[in-house]
Order: C-alpha cells, then sequence, then structure tokens
C-alpha cells in the first residue's frame, strides 16, 4: 500500500462538504456532475490506502444515484467510479506526476474513461440511459477543480 | 519467531475488504436486475401470517353480521327483496325504449344544430328496402308539405330521397337502391361523378370518374350539389374499393347510413327553382334584334 502524505483533516472536511454539495445539487444535472467527478477523480484518489479510495468513490455513485430522480439506484455509477478511481489512484502511485500538467493530462485521460466506464456498468445494471453534459462540464471547469486538488498531491519532489 | 498468519495482517484485510465491496458491486450491477422477483417472493413470504391471520379475523367479522336469530324475519325480507328486485326489472324494460329515443335524439339535435337550414323530422315507419322495389316509408307527406325529390338525412349521413307522396306518408328511395342516383364528390381528389345503387345493401357506385383521377380506399364521399337535392358538403360514405375499369374508374362505396336501424331522418328543404336558364343558346345577330 502506497502511502501518500495527506492534510487529512482538511480533506476529510472538504471530502463531506463535497458529498453534501453533490447530494443537493441535484436539481442542476450539470454541476452536479463536476462535484461528482472533483469527488471520485479528484479526491478519493488522494486518500492514504486503496480501501478508503474505493469506499469513498462508490459512496459518491450511489450518493450520486439516489439524489437523482430518473436516474436507475442499481450501483452501476459506483461500479464505474470504484473503477476510476482505483486505476487513477494505482496510477498515481506507481509514476507520481511532478509537474501539473502531466497531473491534469491524466486527470483529463481519467474524465474520458470515467463516463465511458460508467456508462457502461449503468448500462449494464439497468438498461440504456440518456448521456448527459455533465462530463463536459467537467472537462472544461477541469483547471478550477484540478488546482484544488493539485494543492492535496503532494508530488514527490515537495514531499 | 513464527511468522504472522497473512488474515492478521492489516494490509491484507484491507485488500480483502476491498476485494469484497469490489466483486459485491460486480455482482449487484450484472444480477441485481434479476433478483427483484427474488425481493418480492421474500416480502410476500414474511407476508403470510399477516395476510393468513388478517383473513380469519375479516371473515369471523362477517359471518358475525350475517348471523340471523329470526328465521321467519329473514324470510320476511327476502321476500321484500325479491319483489323489490323484479321492480327494478321491470322498471329497466320499461326504459331502455326511452334510453335508445335518448341517445338518438341527442344526436339529432347536434345535426340539426350545425346544419344551416329548418328540417324536418320524420319517423320511419315501414323499412322494406330489401324487397323488389321496396323502398323506407316514412310518416309524413302532402299534410306537412312534402315534395317529391326531397333528400333525406339522418345523422350518420345522407339516406336517400323522396320517391313519391302520398296523403301522410311517403316512399324513400335511399341511396343503395339500384334506379338510385346522386351527384358527388371525393373528398381528397376533388373528383366528381355520380352516385349510382348496386346490388349490394348498404353498397353503392360511383360513375363517370376518370382513370387519371388518384382515389384512395377510405377517402370520404361528399355530396356536390349538382343534383339541386342535397346541399354540398354532406357525408354519403367512403371509398371501399378502387380499380381502374376499361373507360372509367370502378369505384365502390361503403354508405355511411345505417340503413337497417333507422328511426328518425331528417328531411331537407326542396331547393328553389332555378332563375335563369342555364342551356345558353347562341346570341341573335345584332341587325336582327332590332327586328324582334
Amino acid at each position: 500500500m502506497s502511502s501518500r502524505p495527506a492534510n487529512h483533516l482538511r480533506l476529510l472536511l472538504i471530502i463531506l462538504f463535497s458529498l453534501l454539495l453533490m447530494y443537493f445539487l441535484a436539481p442542476w444535472p450539470a454541476p452536479q456532475a463536476v462535484v461528482h467527478v472533483f469527488i471520485v477523480l479528484g479526491l478519493a484518489p488522494e486518500l492514504r490506502n486503496s480501501l478508503y479510495c474505493g469506499l469513498l468513490a462508490a459512496s459518491a455513485g450511489w450518493l450520486l444515484e439516489s439524489a437523482l430522480r430518473t436516474y436507475p439506484v442499481m450501483g452501476g455509477t459506483a461500479m464505474g467510479n470504484m473503477v476510476c478511481a482505483l486505476l487513477l489512484w494505482y496510477s498515481l502511485s506507481i509514476s507520481p506526476p511532478e509537474k501539473p500538467f502531466s497531473y491534469y493530462t491524466q486527470l483529463v485521460l481519467a474524465v474520458i474513461i470515467h463516463t465511458i466506464v460508467v456508462r457502461f456498468f449503468v448500462n449494464i445494471a439497468s438498461g440504456p440511459h440518456v448521456l448527459g453534459y455533465g462530463w463536459q462540464w467537467s472537462l472544461v471547469l477541469l483547471p478550477a477543480w484540478g488546482a484544488l486538488t493539485w494543492r492535496f498531491y503532494s508530488p514527490p519532489h515537495m514531499r | 519467531m513464527k511468522p504472522r498468519s497473512w488474515f492478521l495482517d492489516p494490509v491484507w484485510r484491507q485488500r480483502i475488504a476491498l476485494a469484497l465491496i469490489f466483486f459485491g458491486h460486480l455482482v449487484w450491477v450484472f444480477l441485481g436486475k434479476y433478483t427483484d422477483p427474488i425481493w418480492r417472493g421474500t416480502v410476500y413470504f414474511f407476508n403470510q401470517p399477516t395476510i393468513f391471520i388478517t383473513e380469519k379475523i375479516e371473515t369471523w367479522r362477517f359471518n358475525r353480521l350475517q348471523k340471523i336469530g329470526d328465521i321467519n324475519a329473514a324470510q320476511q325480507e327476502l321476500e321484500l327483496l325479491r319483489a323489490e328486485l323484479a321492480e327494478l326489472r321491470l322498471e329497466r324494460q320499461r326504459d331502455s325504449v326511452h334510453l335508445i329515443e335518448a341517445d338518438e335524439a341527442i344526436h339529432l339535435l347536434g345535426l340539426k344544430k350545425s346544419l344551416p337550414f329548418e328540417l324536418q323530422t320524420v319517423r320511419v315507419m315501414a323499412n322494406n328496402r330489401d324487397a323488389p322495389w321496396g323502398g323506407i316509408i316514412i310518416d309524413s307527406g302532402e299534410d306537412r308539405g312534402l315534395t317529391i325529390d326531397q333528400g333525406i338525412i339522418c345523422a350518420e349521413g345522407v339516406v336517400g330521397r323522396i320517391w313519391s307522396v302520398g296523403v301522410s306518408q311517403s316512399l324513400v328511395l335511399p341511396l343503395d337502391a339500384y334506379n338510385a342516383s346522386t351527384s358527388v364528390m371525393l373528398a381528397r381528389s376533388r373528383a366528381k361523378g355520380v352516385l349510382q345503387g348496386s346490388k349490394w345493401p348498404g353498397l353503392a357506385i360511383i360513375r363517370y370518374i376518370s382513370n387519371q383521377e388518384a382515389i384512395q380506399v377510405g377517402e370520404p364521399v361528399y355530396t356536390s350539389g349538382l343534383d339541386q337535392v342535397f346541399p354540398p358538403g354532406m357525408l354519403v360514405g367512403y371509398v371501399s374499393e378502387v380499380s381502374p375499369g376499361p373507360l372509367e374508374m370502378d369505384i365502390t362505396v361503403t354508405l355511411a347510413a345505417p340503413f337497417e336501424k333507422l328511426g328518425i331522418l331528417f328531411v331537407i328543404p326542396a331547393s328553389p327553382a332555378l332563375e335563369f336558364n342555364t342551356r345558353l343558346e347562341p346570341p341573335l345577330p345584332i341587325s336582327r334584334r332590332g327586328a324582334k
């Protein structure tokens, strides 16, 4: 298990706040999707071990599904989130990026893969569904939420 | 020193927990949608004792209400109920005639309001149009000012025209009679022709429509008004068969009026006589006008 340092208390507070924010942003799907991606791909891989990472990603998926009335609550989002968050967590562990650009590149790839994987699992779990524009908003706003997660992510040379 | 079991190692325990969560989700994603009948069955199974007890209580309460102490009083009540039932059945029989007439009257009233001229209401006395030279006999004649060739309609569509008028009765020639003819127009193609009766009851054919016309099955057929009997735009029926013939189109029309169950009909007022001679003759030369 890798043990990348993080400011525990601040990270925990931000996670709780983000989860609540995501739940109450249900009437506005685009901002909600951005917060969801921020939790799954920004915050979850920053946790110390893979169990917490997987648990946070799964919780965010279940919370998102239960917050939306017309969205199938069958765990497809949670499964997709876990796969992507663990992959990114593993990627950051074995080859930690040292510059923001390479970190953002990984995040861009992760957002695209996350969109595809979540759609795949939701399709399997509960049949076809509409793919919204949330992932595009996540990409557009990546410089904002990516900069925030870069602050939590400590590159090896900055530790 | 004896090495510690892998199960007690916290790293391995975390890995196992993560694997359980991961594969649990995976199984649920793939198989979760098929478990709905299992959950329903389980809930139903655990509800069985409650359903059983509730049924017993309800049956006991119903039986307690039904229990009668005095058999004579029960028989008296039964007789009363039988009498009331018989009376209600009789009343329903009496009312059924009025109900049918009321339905028809509502239908006809709507038609009467929608037409821009005054209609006379008549009642069918006999309907023997299937007999040779038969027709529909109505209960009005010269006494109400009816004349030959007045149009007859019902709520569903055109019925026919008055063939002969008696003192207090008239004979109506229906549209499907072999010697009946009416000027008609097709709704979509606007082609005009003459509707003639056929040998089949309820059906008629349209003559004199060119093979060049595009006629569709199901197309409505309306009166064209050229025969001076019916005003233009009254529903006659619907095209049921179309095929190109040697000289003209063979068109069969299913008539809209229900000839088998006609009850109340309307008589259209007679058309006013034409004030102009439509048979145009060549004008006289100018030199001869003065001499005349």
